[in-house]
């Protein structure tokens, strides 16, 4: 996916603008998932948690007809700002569904065949998601970064500051000073942390 | 005074100035705020960046289970 698509569905959504499913589901997909894990819900589960929540969020029958990883990019989700926050609507759609796979489960097993790992209690679940919630965040700032500075300013904040190269080796495979590595480190985290500012008012 | 850019404390705390540069730094970072400010920036720096490198790799763990559950 293109880091550009990344850029403008978090302006999108805010705007209230037509979000398409393929966007949609690759960006949030992963959160989704952490969630389910948080909630102790398996493999499978989880599976059927993201399909949930997005079919909940696209409110329409897709699944019938076709592959989630193959949905068309006509198929779009609207988020109306009136009804809040959108990191809230979202949590409260993910933690339903987490809940009621769980319960599913639950309901199905008689007490001794009670699997490992427990539901999370609400308050545990509000910690977790804030948790997963800035996970997110900063992934996604670091898409947006991507689009913001140099490639070579964020090829070397990359190589240096998120792959752990010697300081040296970034440097002279890209003709610049060390100073210049650590400029663009600098430069790099200040940027993250206005862009997840920005971000976090969403 | 002068003082220490970001890229010269960098330099400093990934030992990578001289021993005399070192030694004055060292002496100038005792006595000026602004520069032991502007290193404790950089420690910060660091923790924020351990959250992003944690972040990506567990982002990136979660979509290869998926995938790797697909695939079976």
């Amino acid at each position: 996916m293109a880091f550009t698509t990344k850029k403008s569905l978090l302006r999108k959504v805010r705007a209230g603008d037509e979000i398409s499913w393929n966007e949609f589901y690759q960006t949030y997909k992963p959160l989704i998932l952490l969630c389910g894990l948080d909630c102790s819900l398996t493999a499978t589960e989880n599976e059927e948690l993201v399909q949930q929540v997005m079919m909940e969020i696209f409110q329409k029958d897709i699944l019938k007809n076709y592959d989630l990883d193959k949905v068309p990019d006509h198929i779009v989700f609207q988020f109306d700002p009136s009804r809040g926050r959108f990191r809230h609507y979202l949590k409260k759609i993910i933690r339903n569904h987490a809940i009621k796979l769980y319960h599913k489960r639950h309901d199905m097993l008689s007490l001794g065949e009670m699997e490992e790992g427990e539901a999370p209690a609400v308050d545990d679940w509000d910690n977790q998601w804030e948790k997963e919630w800035k996970r997110h965040l900063l992934n996604m700032a670091l898409f947006e970064l991507k689009t913001e500075v140099q490639p070579e300013t964020f090829v070397a904040f990359e190589m240096y500051a998120l792959q752990h190269k010697p300081v040296k080796d970034v440097a002279e495979f890209l003709h610049m000073s060390v100073s210049a590595v650590y400029t663009a480190k600098s430069r790099c985290i200040a940027d993250l942390k206005k862009i997840i500012a920005n971000l976090e008012e969403r | 005074m002068k003082h220490y850019s970001k890229e010269e404390l960098e330099l400093y705390r990934n030992h990578q100035m001289s021993v005399l540069k070192r030694i004055v730094c060292a002496g100038h970072l005792n006595e000026c705020r602004i520069c032991s400010r502007r290193l404790k920036e950089l420690e910060a720096d660091d923790l924020f960046l351990n959250e992003l490198r944690s972040s990506i790799r567990i982002f990136q763990e979660v979509q290869k289970k998926k995938e790797h559950i697909r695939e079976c």
